[in-house]
């Protein structure tokens, strides 16, 4: 190919616009993936490459974006979407055509990004998103008339439904150029200036004039000396020429001109007029239905019984329906376990797969059931628009403690798995805001605690009705709940004081979930979840089996043969940390394995009765009835129960996430700090529910 | 007597600009301005909260719930107290009523006298001014006397006396 074609064709294709516009699921149709969409601003918090086949032969890249309201950024996420519109991210090309989506139902807010992409003279595709939903409101939309007053090609669009999809990728291919003539003006004085300050920058700092114009923008609208502003700006400019805008600022001053806001109100002012000449609205614009719903889950006292209902519902379906197929799975293994016994000749080998490999490995299994319902729950929370409505009525108890309602979209998800929920923590602006999300974020119970909380309920109150199971496992995730207040708190108090916290999010109307996103997030979730006892489980199961099992003592009893095994001389060191918590040498095993993760402390309970007992155990929970103390106490009383639920709650057992902290804090520091005072706590707060509940005469 | 009076008007002339935070659940109100640090102003304005806007407030639950340019918005009650409003705009449009037959909590502001006599004006010397807002605290048992808060103190009124003032919401 001549080397001018290659120049001239596209090669990067970015999808930016406002958040929850729909760029994900427009990313995912271009490109097949299957990244997350959800339906609440700040979904994407990372840039997400894949390809595009315009033509047979013709592959470009595609980026997706997080979503962003304005170039003047603010938080992480946004600044990523910035770096990439404005070619300064390192890894990442500048942009060939921008696929600009917009929000057709909230075409006035949308523009304004629109205005500001345009500025950045790069070609531009408009792609009119959710026609559906304008429709609903009463929206009409002559696209001709938009593609014509906006000066770019428009598309309209309907994502969900793939439609505009084609027509899209055949605008991108037929390629686009970049004309552009600013139409919004602001006042005439103001213009002036701005031209002063951008003939400034091309000749002090040699900027084109793109670049100035926009870098002229935001120092009106920062509308302060810059001398003496918190961002980088003054490591890039010289004196001389601070000194000038300082004299443009203050001449603005005099004259009593809003500069500030002149930038902003011009845009919009402009928006009015093109949105008016291409837009008629029947009826009054509104979804009656997302209101009527509004009302009663925002209210003050039935938003909140109904989102502990749906918690309660939710935790009641873990026991109740998950039971079945848990009970089928757990036949399997056993199954599996005794015919591989039959088969197989004793042995090493055969005491290897049966009681590291099938027990250990199916212990965890059988808990996929329980995961899958609750990823359905939280799929099901993300999509249908009630998270932005949670976080409005957890405002007023988190403010109490320091947070504020944008930190609640990271803990919520942090139900799931602390990492996403870390990840999301890029949305808050403040970085501090942001460092004490991420510091409690891993105290919300995730997935991985849940086998744990259901073994160790079983071993509770054997008896147990569904919904005394889900009212305890109701408790943990209330305990962990707690905990975060209150080192929230602390934290505020203490290490990272800081002024008032303040939010601003979008509340999208409801949209009807598509149950088949949810199934696919959590096929991917079961699959990561049986991934990992494939893989980490199962080599922890094999290792714990190995250090078990030898050196091995033909002559003595399973027990003290178990007792006597490096693991058990392990657990018996560590006996004298945690006897004061009611766990002996056993439970140090398990606790040791669950800092590789937490289902690790089930599998390696179902490893070590398996072989500490002499018979086949009929189950984890009838084995745990059984064992005991030397003396002939029982090992798993109530209070050591609740002690190990308890531990569990606040340790942080999981090596991801101290990785993923790691790097979004950019420092081992604040890593290690965190794993440090969450394993004090989880001691601290065994050690009180099992000396405390001593004192008050309860075993 | 004026003495106290005008230390009062001082102090209340503060908290006569109203904020989103004072409006009711369900009003229209227009943006006056806004204050507070420029980068929270910056995003306000871009996301449409700019002056002469016209929103809706719709919940207050500490967080703010509003509707502008026909979208839903939370925000945090600091950043509310950053939107100073005014209704003047619309008064027109917010009905007039009688201070009497509000209900308790609502807020309001002081819009005439029905009549001109004697109790209006001993009512204005104690603070009953046209553009003050009030406050119903609570209905006596019988729903006479009513306790109102008014530039700052607390004022019993009698039935009749308030059935003689209009207000606006
Ligand atoms: N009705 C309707 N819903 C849509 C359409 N396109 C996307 N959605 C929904 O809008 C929501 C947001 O979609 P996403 O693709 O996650 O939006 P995004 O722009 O990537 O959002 P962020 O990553 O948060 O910036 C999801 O619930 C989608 O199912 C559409 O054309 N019509
Ligand atoms: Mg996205």
């Amino acid at each position: 190919m001549p080397e001018t074609a290659v120049k001239n064709s596209i090669q990067t294709v970015v999808l930016a616009g406002n958040p929850n516009s729909g760029k994900t699921t427009v990313f995912n149709a271009f490109t097949k993936l299957r990244q997350k969409v959800g339906n609440y601003p700040g979904v994407t918090v990372e840039k997400k490459t894949g390809t595009l086949a315009l033509a047979k032969d013709r592959i470009v890249n595609v980026i997706d974006l997080p979503g962003t309201y304005s170039l003047a950024v603010r938080s992480i996420d946004e600044q990523i979407a910035r770096d990439v519109l404005l070619g300064r991210a390192p890894d990442t090309p500048k942009p060939d055509v921008v696929v600009c989506i917009l929000d057709a139902s909230n075409l006035e807010r949308n523009l304004y990004l629109f205005t500001q992409i345009q500025d950045l003279k790069l070609p531009i595709v408009v792609a009119l998103n959710m026609m559906d939903e304008a429709e609903a409101k009463g929206l009409t939309i002559d696209v001709d008339k938009l593609s014509k007053e906006l000066g770019v090609p428009v598309v309209p669009m309907i994502a969900t439904q793939n439609k505009g999809i084609e027509e899209i990728k055949q605008c991108i291919a037929e390629g686009v150029e970049a004309r552009y003539e600013r139409k919004w003006r602001m006042s005439p004085d103001l213009e002036e200036d701005v031209e002063h300050i951008v003939r400034l920058l091309k000749q002090h700092e040699g900027m084109d004039d793109n670049a100035a114009f926009s870098e002229a923008m935001s120092i009106l609208s920062i509308g302060r000396p810059i001398a003496s502003s918190k961002d980088s700006i003054k490591e890039f400019y010289k004196e001389e020429f601070l000194f000038q805008i300082q004299a443009i600022q203050d001449k603005l001053k005099k004259k009593g001109l809003r500069a500030r806001s002149a930038a902003v109100e011009a845009r919009y002012n402009w928006i009015k007029h093109v949105i008016k000449q291409s837009t008629t609205t029947e009826g009054d614009g509104t979804l009656a239905l997302t209101d009527r719903i509004d009302a009663f889950v925002t209210h003050k006292i039935f938003g909140w019984l109904f989102f502990i209902g749906v918690m309660s519902i939710m935790f009641y379906l873990i026991f109740s329906i998950a039971s079945y197929p848990m009970d089928l799975i757990d036949g399997l293994f056993a199954a599996l376990g005794a015919w591989t016994e039959s088969v197989m000749p004793p042995g090493i080998l055969t005491d290897l797969i049966v009681n590291g490999v099938i027990a250990g490995v199916g212990g965890v299994v059988i808990f996929l059931p329980q995961i899958l319902i609750l990823f359905f729950f939280i799929g099901f929370f993300q999509d249908c628009g009630y998270m932005a409505r949670a976080a409005f009525i957890m405002d007023r108890l988190m403010s109490k403690v320091g947070l504020h309602g944008k930190s609640f979209i990271p803990l919520l998800s942090s139900y799931a798995c602390a990492i996403p929920g870390i990840m999301a923590a890029r949305t808050i602006e403040s970085s501090k805001d942001r460092l004490m999300t991420i510091l409690v974020a891993p105290m919300m119970s995730c997935s991985a605690r849940l086998p744990v909380y259901t073994v160790m309920i079983a071993a509770l109150i054997p008896e147990a009705s569904a919904w005394q199971k889900a009212g305890i496992m109701l408790g943990m995730y209330a305990l962990g709940t707690a905990g975060v207040g209150v080192m929230a708190w602390f934290f505020k108090k203490t290490l990272l004081k800081h002024q008032k916290p303040i939010f601003i999010m979008e509340l999208p109307p409801y949209r009807f979930p598509s149950f088949k996103a949810i199934m696919l997030q959590m096929a991917d979730r079961s699959g990561m979840f049986l991934k990992r006892a494939g893989t980490i489980i199962l080599a922890m199961s094999i290792v714990l089996w190995a250090l078990m099992s030898f050196p091995k003592h033909d002559n003595l009893s399973a027990h003290d043969a178990l007792q006597k095994s490096y693991a058990g001389q392990i657990g018996t060191m560590m006996e004298p940390a945690i006897k004061p918590l009611g766990f002996d040498w056993r439970i140090g095993i398990g606790l040791v394995g669950s800092f590789a993760a937490r289902e690790v402390f089930v599998s390696t309970m179902n490893i070590v009765f398996n072989l500490d007992e002499e018979e086949e155990i009929e189950s984890l929970r009838d084995a745990f009835q059984q064992a005991t103390w030397p003396d002939g106490s029982p090992l798993f009383t109530p209070l050591v129960c609740i002690g190990i639920m308890v531990f569990f709650v606040f340790a942080l057992q999981c090596l991801s996430t101290v990785a993923v902290v790691w790097r979004e804090t950019g420092g081992w520091r604040w890593a290690l700090f965190q794993l440090f005072y969450l394993t004090l706590i989880a001691y601290l707060a065994a050690l009180a529910v099992y000396q405390g509940g001593r004192l008050l005469g309860y075993s | 007597m004026l003495s106290w009076l005008k230390k009062e008007t001082n102090s209340s002339s503060a908290t006569q600009e109203r904020t989103l935070c004072d409006a009711n659940n369900g009003q229209c109100v227009k943006i006056k301005c806004l204050q507070g640090q420029d980068s929270d102003c910056q995003r306000l304005r871009e996301m449409g909260f700019s002056e002469d806007v016209e929103i809706e407030k719709l919940n207050d639950n500490h967080a703010i719930l509003c509707k502008v340019c026909q979208t839903k918005v939370i925000l945090s009650r600091q950043l509310a107290k950053n939107i100073l409003i005014s209704d003047e705009g619309d008064a027109s449009m917010s009905e007039i009523k009688l201070l009497s037959e509000l209900t308790e909590g609502h807020k309001a502001t002081v819009h005439d006298f029905i009549e001109e006599n004697d109790t209006c004006a001993r009512l204005e010397e104690m603070g009953v001014t046209p553009g003050e807002p009030v406050e119903i605290i609570r209905y006596a048992p019988l729903g006479d006397p009513i306790e109102i808060r008014i530039r700052g103190y607390h004022l019993s009124l009698r039935k009749e006396e308030a059935d003689l003032i209009q207000v606006t919401l």
